[in-house]
């Protein structure tokens, strides 16, 4: 490959890059992906709730 | 707000911050898939499975250095696993690639609207180690060590992967245009 195919290659590979710059995944996987954190968050608040359930329990208890 | 901060705001259960990762994250990972793949269903699909394996390792990631290099690594996997799983997608190993006919006359113009598509097309035909070392790099950009953490090999590797890449193309192009003006 010479210096001036180099080039020229690199320039086409600039136009490709510009050309695709505005590619994105739909918004359905967006709602999927936010779905998910969403029930991933959840058992976890779930558990904080049930830790701070029985700390106050055991506060209660102490008193 | 830079990644770690929203990592950790995310990893805490902040939606926007998940949200904004997302935003700033997912046209990249989307266009490395469509490239490697050339379907929009697997790019989607891929796209999915990365944010969805960075939710359940959420808390890992920070120390782990780029988060782009992470997510690269992820989507490097999936896409490993969609070649697998359709084997019509994966690409002839280099032993089996037949080299282009070698022309001294020097490279066209690549940046018309036609020659781009066939720059695409030349891309999506390289086998697939090369094609991911000149997406990563030339097309999505990444410095040459994210790209290795995204490939799983040294640096090194990284760079020759991308050196013959190039050259395939420079031979894949120039044969296509000989045959186009014979």
């Amino acid at each position: 490959m010479t210096n001036q195919d180099e080039r020229t290659l690199l320039a086409g590979l600039r136009a490709l890059r510009e050309k695709a710059a505005n590619d994105s995944a739909p918004d359905h996987v967006r709602a999927a992906v936010l779905a998910e954190f969403r029930a991933s968050a959840r058992p976890a608040r779930k558990g904080r709730l049930r830790w701070w359930t029985i700390a106050a329990a055991a506060a209660a208890v102490a008193v | 707000m830079s990644d770690d901060d929203l990592l950790r705001c995310a990893s805490e259960g902040d939606e926007n911050a998940f949200n904004t990762l997302y935003s700033r994250h997912q046209g990249g990972i989307f266009r490395f898939a469509l490239q490697m793949t050339g379907s929009r269903s697997a790019a989607e699909e891929v796209t999915q499975d990365v944010f969805v394996a960075l939710i359940r390792g959420i808390g890992f990631v920070s120390s782990r250095g780029s988060l782009s290099g992470y997510l690269y690594g992820i989507a490097h996997k999936c896409v490993m696993k969609q070649f697998e799983r359709d084997r019509r997608l994966v690409s002839l190993d280099e032993e089996e690639y037949p080299e282009p006919a070698v022309d001294a006359t020097p490279l066209r113009d690549l940046t018309q609207t036609e020659a781009v598509e066939a720059l695409r097309n030349a891309v999506l035909s390289l086998p697939s180690a090369y094609r991911e070392a000149v997406v990563l790099c030339d097309l999505e950009e990444l410095s040459y060590s994210e790209a290795a953490e995204a490939m799983g090999v040294p640096v090194g590797t990284v760079r020759s992967k991308l050196n013959r890449g190039r050259e395939l193309l420079v031979k894949k192009l120039k044969s296509s245009s000989m045959r186009c003006t014979a």
